[in-house]
Parts: structure tokens; sequence; C-alpha cells
């Protein structure tokens, strides 16, 4: 399960890094198509790899699904805020 | 998208958060608290001690329900777990029902003080102390609203998923609208789960009219869609229900591997030849509300037939069912529930100010609908933390031997309750709002320092016996404190500024 909730972050973390406003204000310069694609071809194979972890390791699968799924809120929530703590001090 | 389907989506998610905002606040925040339904009755109840459930533990029930019964019609042995920590035995005698709570020492007889504890919140977000005046179809009707709101909102906030990850820190209103769209998509699936699933446990009482068609009646249909066991005879020959429970334990860990497998155990008509055991089984294996369960004669231990499979409509039922009350979830699982239920009240609150915020830099004069709407947020959402609180408080400085305990307990939660809707009705808004808040802060902090004053050997025990649920309770507590407080400060901060 541990393994699956890293790669759910992470995988998250490059979706959202592949937006050009939060990669801007994360690394302070634009982001290119070329590295767009890339971030977020990482992101959605990390996060199809959690899912497969998922089903693979954890027991038992239905309980499984329901962190998964509960994970994912609270995750996009802490990355929004990482992202709003990050441009909020870019800003200043 | 057509401009006027987008208005009407637009019009739909602000009237439906609007009317019932309030009532799914409540719903929902109590609903929250109702993920730790037995660590908050356990709380309550502190002179629980803590038992660890053992083979020993049921023969000692048993030999317990042998001295103190004769003839009942049914026994039940309810085995602690570290959730609970309580130990204890029902019988019924035709419609007198006792109960008997029981302590580490075997012989120990525990009175707890009478309380309803957390059920009490179970109970109020699901029924809201309304179930013979139709609490049940009010809040069945608000999860169906909630749904609508869900999926307009979707339409309402469409920008956010070009501005996925954005929340804008800084004034006030923009923080809040980006926090609501975002809050409200990230809650999509457990809003879902959590309506479609409370609806679904009460699905027959909704449609009493499919009930009468197909079956007679709502009960009717209950039994037909998940068949019980046979009935027993009453008038079969009488014969002493087994003292040893060793025969019967051997034969459930054939079926059931792994230690303390087993919840609850029932003896149903004990004292008769045709008498029988049930044994359930814990939840955490299974999304269902129902556990797997195995049934053996009570005189001799042997393995009778079990329960017929339920329908599948009953089956689809009980995992809603399940997954509405997540007794299968751990202590993580638990957590990130109960914070996603939280989630979900600050997402209802959050809705509601930004409404009353947007409308008052519109009007150069608040009006009638504006005044209604600012006293009620400051109420509902300023009052019920308050009334939370104040409930713990009233459990802990109540005497203990007091006649009517359980109930003078919910008469402080709603009194405490009126007398924010006093206070947001008489005070000026801002300050009734740093008022309500810095009121939830020191009933917070105070509720540690009482418990300490009362008995220190308690948290002294927690510590010792590394009881996660008493410490993590008061931590918790603190941290609310904490959190009021500052939302308090920078309430003032800002008014004065």
């Amino acid at each position: 399960m541990i393994i699956s909730i890293s790669l759910q972050i992470f995988g998250l973390l490059c979706l959202s890094l592949a937006m050009e406003k939060h990669f801007k204000a994360t690394f302070a310069r634009p982001l290119t198509q070329q590295l767009k694609l890339s971030v977020k071809v990482l992101g959605f194979f990390a996060t199809g790899l959690s899912v497969f972890f998922l089903l693979l390791l954890a027991h038992p699968i239905p309980i499984s699904i329901v962190k998964w799924m509960g994970f994912l809120s609270v995750h996009i929530l802490l990355i929004s805020l990482i992202h709003s703590r990050i441009a909020l001090k870019a800003k200043r | 998208m057509n401009p006027d389907f987008t208005k009407s989506m637009i019009w739909l998610h602000t009237h439906s958060g609007l009317v019932l905002g309030w009532l799914l606040f409540v719903i929902f925040f109590t609903g929250s608290l109702s993920y730790f339904n037995p660590e908050i009755s356990q709380w309550m109840k502190p002179e629980l001690v803590n038992v660890t459930s053992t083979e020993n533990v049921i023969n000692h029930s048993l030999k317990k329900l042998h001295q103190v019964t004769v003839n009942s019609d049914m026994w039940r042995i309810n085995l602690p777990n570290e959730r609970t920590q309580h130990w204890s035995l029902q019988w019924r005698n035709g419609s007198e029902r006792h109960v008997l709570s029981l302590g580490a020492n075997f012989d120990q007889v525990i009175k707890p003080r009478d309380t309803y504890g957390g059920n009490f919140f179970r109970k109020f977000h699901y029924s809201l102390q309304l179930r013979d005046y139709g609490g049940r179809y009010i809040v069945g009707f608000s999860a169906m609203f909630m749904l609508v709101a869900v999926f307009s909102g979707i339409f309402t906030h469409r920008r956010l998923f070009s501005n996925f990850f954005t929340l804008r820190l800084g004034k006030l209103l923009t923080t809040l609208t980006d926090f609501h769209a975002l809050a409200g998509l990230i809650t999509i699936p457990y809003i879902i789960m959590v309506c479609s699933s409370g609806i679904m446990i009460y699905a027959i009482m909704y449609l009493p009219f499919s009930a009468d068609h197909f079956a007679g009646g709502q009960r009717n249909l209950s039994r037909a869609l998940s068949p019980g066991l046979e009935v027993i005879d009453k008038n079969a020959p009488s014969q002493l229900p087994l003292s040893d429970f060793t025969v019967v334990q051997n034969k459930i860990e054939q079926h059931w591997q792994g230690q303390n497998q087993i919840r609850r155990i029932t003896f149903e008509q004990p004292f008769s030849r045709e008498g029988r055991i049930i044994v359930d089984r814990v939840k955490n294996l299974t999304l269902s509300k129902q556990s797997e369960r195995l049934v053996f004669s009570s005189n001799d231990g042997k393995p009778l037939q079990g329960y017929a499979q339920a329908s599948n409509a009953a089956q689809v039922r009980r995992i809603f069912f399940g997954l509405h009350e997540a007794q299968f979830a751990d202590i993580g699982l638990r957590w990130l529930l109960f914070l996603l239920g939280l989630l979900t009240s600050a997402l209802i609150a959050s809705g509601l100010i930004i409404w009353l915020n947007k409308r008052l830099l519109r009007v150069k004069q608040p009006q009638l609908g504006h005044f209604v709407v600012e006293r009620l947020n400051i109420a509902v959402i300023g009052g019920l933390p308050l009334a939370t609180v104040a409930f713990f408080l009233s459990n802990r400085l109540l005497p203990q031997l007091l006649e009517g305990r359980a109930i003078m307990e919910v008469q402080v939660f709603f009194l405490t309750w009126m007398v924010c809707v006093l206070v947001s009705l008489f005070r000026p808004a801002k300050k009734a709002w740093v008022d309500l808040l810095l009121a939830s802060a020191f009933g917070c902090y105070l509720l540690p320092i009482i418990d300490l004053y009362q008995d220190s050997q308690r948290m002294k025990d927690a510590i010792l016996e590394v009881n996660l649920v008493y410490l993590t309770f008061a931590l918790f507590i603190l941290l609310m404190g904490f959190v009021f407080m500052k939302l308090a400060c920078w309430l003032r901060a800002k008014d004065a500024a």
C-alpha cells in the first residue's frame, strides 16, 4: 500500500508541474512543450503504476480501493496547498 | 456549452446549497464525528478498563451468564476490542433486557456513567433527534439535494479544471472561492459515496409503495431479501447450554484464521434443546455491514446450518451500509474519512459564506435575507462546534450518579446551541464570530484540564498502557482549541484592520 500511495503522490505532483503556472512559480522558468509532455507522461505513468501495485499487492482489494480514493483527495489538497504557498512566496 | 444550461446549473447549485446548506453542515459535521463513535464513547465512559479479548474472556462470560440468568430467551457476549474496550454481557427474559459491563478482573462488575457517548452524534446525524417526526426523511431528502448540489457545482465551477491544484491565498473571498471549488472537486467521490449509501440504507423506507406492492410492507420486504434462521420452538425440551466454549472455538478456528476473529456471540434460546449459538466475525475484512456468521448448537457445540445467502439486492445494500459506516476501516483510513467529512463540512460552510459576502459587496444596504443568512451562518457554523465541546464538558462536569444524566448531556448540547443562536442575533456579526470561536477554544483547552483535575490517574494509566484512543482524543481537542483560537485572532485582527 505504501508503494502505491507514494507513486500516487509522485504522479499527482508531476501532473501538477505539467501545468504552466505551477511550473513557472516553482522553478522560476517557463515550461517548454517537450518538458510538459514528459512530465505529463511521467505523471500518468506513475498514477497508473500506483493503481497496478494497489491491485497486485494490497489486500483486501475493495478496502484498499477506498483507501486509494481517500488518499487521492488528500494528496490533491496537499499539493494545492504546497503550490499556493510557493506562489505566495514568489509573489512577495 | 449552452449558456441557458450553465445558468440553470448555477441557479440550481446556489439555491440547493443555500436552502439546505445549514442542515447539510450539521449532518456532515456530526456524521464525521460518528466515524469515531466507539472511541468517543470510550472517552466518555472513563470507568471502562482495558480488557484483552481472549478465549478465557468467553468462558468467564459464560460462567457469569450461568450465574446470573435463569431461563433467558437470549444471551449475548460483546467482546472487547481496542476501539470499545467494553466487555459486556446482555440477556433477555421476554421484553426484560439486562446489560452487565465487566472489568479486567473477571469478577469485577463495572458501572460506567450514564451517557449516550458517540452514539448521540451517530443518531443525530441521521434522525436529527426527530426519529418519530420524519427526521430520517428530512436527512434523506437533504442527501438527495447534496447530490444535486455536487453535480450542478461541477458546471458552476467548471473553470477549476483549467486551474487545477490552484488555491490563491490572500483576499478572503478569493481564497474561499478557490477553496470551495477545490474542496468540492476532491470530495466528489466521498460525497457521492456517503450520500448515495445514506439514501440506500433507508431505500425501503423512502419507497414504501414499492415495498407494499412487492412484499406487502417494509418489514416483509426486508425479510424476503435477507432471510433469517428458522424460528426456535419455545416448547422444545429444555437442556442446559454449554459452559466451555473451547469445543466451538476449535471449530471456528478451522473456518477463520488469525487471532481475535470473534466480535460477538449470541445464544438464542440457550435453555432449549433446539437452542443455537450465532458467532459474528470481526468486520475489518469486508466492506459489507454484515460480517461472516457461523451457527452452532448451544448444547453440544455441533455446527448447524447457517444463514441462507441473502439476495443480491440485500448484499448490495449491505455493502453500501458498510461503506457508509466504515466499520471495516483501520485507524488510518478512519482518520482519512473523518478528514474528508470535515472537509465536506468546510466546503458547505465556505459556500454559505461566499454566497453572503458576494451579495453584501453588491448591495448598499443589507436586506432581511442577508441578515437571516448571516445570523444562521454564525449560529450553525460557529455554534455547532461550541455545542459539541459543551456536550463533552457536561460529560465530565455533571455528577456521575445524577438521574437522567445521559438526557441532561443532550440538553446541555441543545441549550448551548440555543445560546449561540441568541449571541448571533444580538451581537454584531464579526464580534459574534469571534465570541463563539473564542468560547469553543476555551472549552477545548478546559476539557483536558478538568479531566486531569478530576482524576489524574486516568491520564497516567492511558500513558502507561499506551491507550491511543484516550491520548489522541485529548491531543485532538487541544489541536482544535488552537485552530479555533487562531481563527478568532485572525478574524479580530482583520476586523481591526
